[in-house]
């Protein structure tokens, strides 16, 4: 079933050729028949000028088999070896011919109006970050909005309906609230010029590469528009919170994601501002110690000293939190005080508040000296 | 009245008669423990068949064998007079009369009934129908033999094979149908590995040495697949895969991936071997050199791989000579020799002197010399990932791929995650890969792809910390002289960067292994600005220890795409 609608197709390249609206990027690995909850959601859009790229990512024969069972021309299916899903997603991005690019899971859904939704923004406000809200569907069957809905919610009243622009009254605000929302890769849509130029994509081989390309994007974001219709919704599978010894170790790796994130972060304008600040470090702190407490023991305290040497590496900035921020920042309590308990550790040196990449700026005090 | 000795084998005691030579009773004690019932232990007999001991001796095999099996004939065949009768006595004394038969005679190419035979003086196993080659000559025997051809026209389903000098010249006889079951030892000459094939079980270690050929069918596809990495090589694809192809057994099969070449490649290709049954083209979306060489590899149903690069070529039969020694040591990877060669205006011309593996000590393999590079040696040398052999189960089980979002420098993580893993690597250096180097190389554009390298340390190390490797001052090492190399041959724009991401990977190292690492560094080959630089970075970390757990921290100079942005950011 197409219903691609020819006042769709408005986007014309210099070539004069037809520009795909949106891309949606769905890596699979070992979902199997799971695959369907995306893909039957995805060509249920009531919006058709979409490019579904599927990246196989050394996945097995069943996930495979469903795959290729699907015939739709806007579908496309790229394959790598198993590289992992962030070398499979930044796979995508490179392969991908939308004006707008998303992502979605194998196994989670949009509703049907998600992208309909949507492009009714994108036409109002041109943004070039657009959120979603999202659903959870617990594995209980239980329906509820996503973790982040008041959050959003809060954006929502800000924004007025409304694009928030770089330079406008406003903006700061719109972006700290942004990065309070969920680091979900399903809840956003983003023009594809935002990953290309500087580069923008998900750290290879690393897990929690969503809350890295989540900061990013809303700290390079120039227009950003939350989308009131949720346009997603993230299933929890039975299990898939399991703690096994071989996964344990992966939880390490929001180490080295903060690590990444930090350092990117701090030669950002945003860094300069308290509210966003706060907000960045406060998603980490929840992430962090969430993957701390979901830790077995015996790794907790490798783990506490990877944080701290973290924060030592960091930019001083960010160890300076604001100190009234909004209401919404209360839901986040509980990670601020985790937070300020690691601050607070008498292994952690004070800074001195000379940015670490002090180096990298003198070039700009002499300009000639670069011969 | 003394007693006989016994025999133990296939589950029973066997008093047998012997000749009364003490060795000979030795050496088919050793070889009944070491060799045959450990594979008879293995295999699914089925409950009758016709079984043949050539070089039966006094009985040592077929007569344990027969009451162990009884629903087998056995056909014994001794030339040796004093053996036979010990094994017509022992036929006698064990009843075995119905089921067991002995005939006095060997089995030598080129034999003319009654002809004498020539025993070898060095080696009086060793016997020959007319060839003069054996060294020293020997004395002439009439012996009674007959050529492989009437072995074969026997048709057993069992064979055991002990007839010095002539396995391979026996197992040609058969000429692609060999027994189901292949049972012995080879001596001087390890017959070669294709012999073996099809849906024969083989069992056959070689002069004593661990090494066998050996064959159990069930699983992979038996042979090698040598997958090109083809990306805008029209000028040296042809010549490259001729030269895998010249000499090269039905069982070697050559991939070649076109990674999105623009140049026409794949039509040159065509152009050369469409018709060739060994090659096969497999075409893609353009994702690099780590990408296609993972493509081939997700294509390919051999037992082992191989990986050439399209610029490169090897001496007639270089994959087959190394793949025989991977077979035989059923090591998780072997290695053959290479040769760097620049292109000059009269044909290759020779780059740069061979390595020196002088001291590591020799041994014969047939004709050949063979030695085992142990794995640190590997993990320092330079990366030559293209001269190997890999066994297709060992790269699946330590889940070893190239990294496919790695655009430069895929090889370096290969060779040192498959060094560490093989552990000893049994090499020859009798054929050689011819290794082509020109400006254009990749690995010579001294661009940012050289913190590829850096990403790569960095999967290493955590790798190291997650497997428990035993010592990770090899990988050091050569971190070492690649960050010297690399930083040689960067732009001088990006070495600020590449150092600083350097003194950052080898700051982690050093807190993930302890102090006692610094050994296998060598910070001399840097500039001052990297000690420099990890001094900054231990001072931000003093108080926090060691640990384990600096395995998983990063740094965006460690990956090229942030680097790149960072780099137009601050532009």
């Amino acid at each position: 079933m197409r219903r691609r609608r020819r006042s769709d197709a408005a986007g014309i390249d210099r070539t004069g050729a037809h520009v795909t609206r949106i891309t949606c990027i769905t890596p699979f690995h070992r979902e199997g028949r799971l695959l369907r909850t995306s893909l039957d959601s995805l060509l249920a859009q009531d919006f058709g000028d979409i490019e579904l790229l599927l990246v196989d990512d050394g996945a097995d024969l069943d996930t495979r088999t469903v795959a290729e069972s699907y015939r739709d021309p806007r579908l496309r299916i790229l394959r790598q070896a198993n590289d992992g899903l962030s070398a499979a997603r930044n796979r995508g991005i490179a392969a991908a011919r939308g004006a707008y690019v998303c992502f979605l899971d194998a196994d989670d859904s949009r509703p049907p109006w998600a992208f309909s939704a949507a492009e009714r923004l994108l036409r109002g406000g041109a943004p070039d970050l657009l959120l979603w809200p999202g659903h959870l569907a617990e594995d209980t069957g239980q329906l509820l909005p996503f973790y982040d809905r008041p959050v959003l919610d809060t954006l929502e009243g800000h924004l007025g309906g409304e694009t928030a622009t770089r330079g406008q009254p406003g903006f700061r605000q719109a972006q700290a609230l942004a990065l309070l929302a969920e680091p979900q890769s399903a809840n956003k849509l983003l023009h594809r010029k935002m990953l290309r130029d500087p580069p923008l994509g998900f750290p290879p081989g690393q897990f929690f590469e969503d809350l890295y390309f989540h900061a990013l994007a809303v700290a390079r974001a120039e227009r950003i528009a939350l989308c009131p219709h949720p346009g997603f919704t993230y299933h929890r599978r039975p299990g898939s919170g399991q703690l096994t010894a071989a996964r344990d170790l992966l939880r390490f790796d929001i180490l080295a994601v903060a690590r990444l994130l930090l350092t990117r972060f701090a030669a950002l304008p945003e860094a300069d501002d308290a509210l966003c600040r706060t907000a960045l470090m406060l998603s980490l702190a929840k992430l962090m110690r969430w993957c701390e407490e979901m830790l077995s023991h015996p790794h907790r305290a490798q783990f506490r000293i990877g944080a701290l040497a973290v924060l030592a590496l960091a930019d001083p900035r960010f160890r300076r939190l604001a100190p009234r921020p909004p209401p919404i920042f209360g839901h986040f309590d509980t990670h601020r005080d985790w937070l300020e308990g690691l601050l607070s550790d008498a292994r952690l040196r004070p800074a001195k508040e000379t940015p670490h990449d002090i180096v990298a700026r003198l070039p700009r005090l002499w300009p000639g000296r670069r011969a | 009245m003394t007693s006989l000795p016994v025999f133990r084998a296939f589950g029973r005691d066997v008093a047998l008669e012997t000749t009364g030579d003490s060795f000979l009773e030795e050496d088919s004690r050793w070889r009944l423990r070491d060799i045959y019932e450990p594979a008879l232990a293995l295999w699914p007999l089925p409950a009758t068949g016709h079984a043949i001991d050539l070089g039966a001796g006094f009985g040592a095999f077929a007569l344990p064998f027969a009451l162990a099996f009884p629903g087998w004939r056995v056909t014994c065949l001794e030339p040796e007079a004093a053996a036979f009768a010990a094994l017509r006595a022992n036929i006698e004394r064990l009843d075995l009369g119905a089921r067991v038969s002995a005939e006095r005679l060997a089995v030598v190419p080129g034999a003319r009934g009654a002809a004498p035979l020539i025993r070898s003086r060095k080696r009086p196993a060793f016997l020959s129908a007319d060839i003069p080659h054996w060294q020293g000559g020997g004395l002439a025997e009439a012996l009674p033999a007959v050529p492989p051809e009437a072995l074969v026209a026997r048709a057993p389903d069992l064979l055991k094979l002990t007839a010095p000098g002539h396995e391979s010249a026996i197992l040609a006889a058969f000429d692609g149908a060999l027994p189901r079951f292949l049972l012995g030892e080879a001596w001087t000459d390890p017959p070669r590995s294709q012999l073996a094939g099809g849906d024969t079980r083989v069992h056959l270690p070689f002069a004593g040495s661990p090494w066998r050929l050996q064959t159990a069918p069930g699983g992979r596809r038996r042979g090698l697949d040598v997958v090109v990495a083809m990306y805008n090589s029209a000028a040296t694809i042809a010549d490259c895969v001729s030269s895998v192809l010249d000499g090269a057994p039905a069982d070697l099969r050559v991939l070649v991936v076109d990674d999105g070449s623009t140049d026409g490649s794949a039509s040159t290709l065509r152009d050369s071997f469409a018709d060739h049954p060994q090659v096969h083209l497999l075409q893609k979306e353009n994702g690099g050199c780590a990408s296609a060489r993972n493509w081939g590899r997700m294509h390919s149903d051999a037992e082992h791989l191989a990986f050439i690069d399209a610029d490169d070529m090897v001496e007639p039969g270089f994959y087959p000579e190394v793949l025989e020694i991977a077979r035989y040591s059923g090591r998780p990877m072997a290695q053959g020799g290479f040769r760097p060669f620049r292109d000059g205006p009269d044909g290759p011309l020779p780059a740069a002197p061979p390595e020196d593996v002088s001291h590591l000590p020799r041994r014969p393999f047939g004709k050949a010399e063979v030695f085992d590079i142990p794995w640190p040696e590997v993990v320092t040398g330079q990366p030559t990932i293209w001269r190997r052999v890999y066994r297709r189960d060992f790269l699946d089980a330590r889940a070893i791929w190239f990294p496919d979002h790695i655009r430069a420098f895929d090889d370096q993580i290969f060779q040192l995650v498959t060094g560490y893993h093989a552990g000893l690597i049994p090499a020859r250096d009798d054929v050689h890969y011819l290794y082509r180097q020109h400006a254009g190389q990749d690995i010579r554009q001294g661009d940012e792809r050289a913190h590829y390298s850096l990403e790569m340390y960095r999967l290493v190390l955590r790798r190291a910390v997650t497997e428990g490797w035993s010592d990770f001052g090899p990988v050091v090492t050569s971190y070492f002289s690649t960050l010297a190399w690399s930083h040689a041959g960067l732009r001088d724009d990006l070495r600020g960067d590449f150092l600083r991401g350097a003194a950052e990977l080898w700051t982690y190292m050093r807190r993930v292994w302890g102090p006692g690492i610094d050994r296998a560094a060598r910070p001399d080959l840097l500039p001052e600005a990297f000690a420099r630089h990890a001094a900054q970075m231990e001072r931000q970390l003093a108080g926090l220890g060691d640990g384990y757990v600096f395995g998983w921290l990063d740094g965006p100079a460690l990956h090229v795409d942030m680097l790149r942005a960072d780099r137009r950011m601050r532009a």
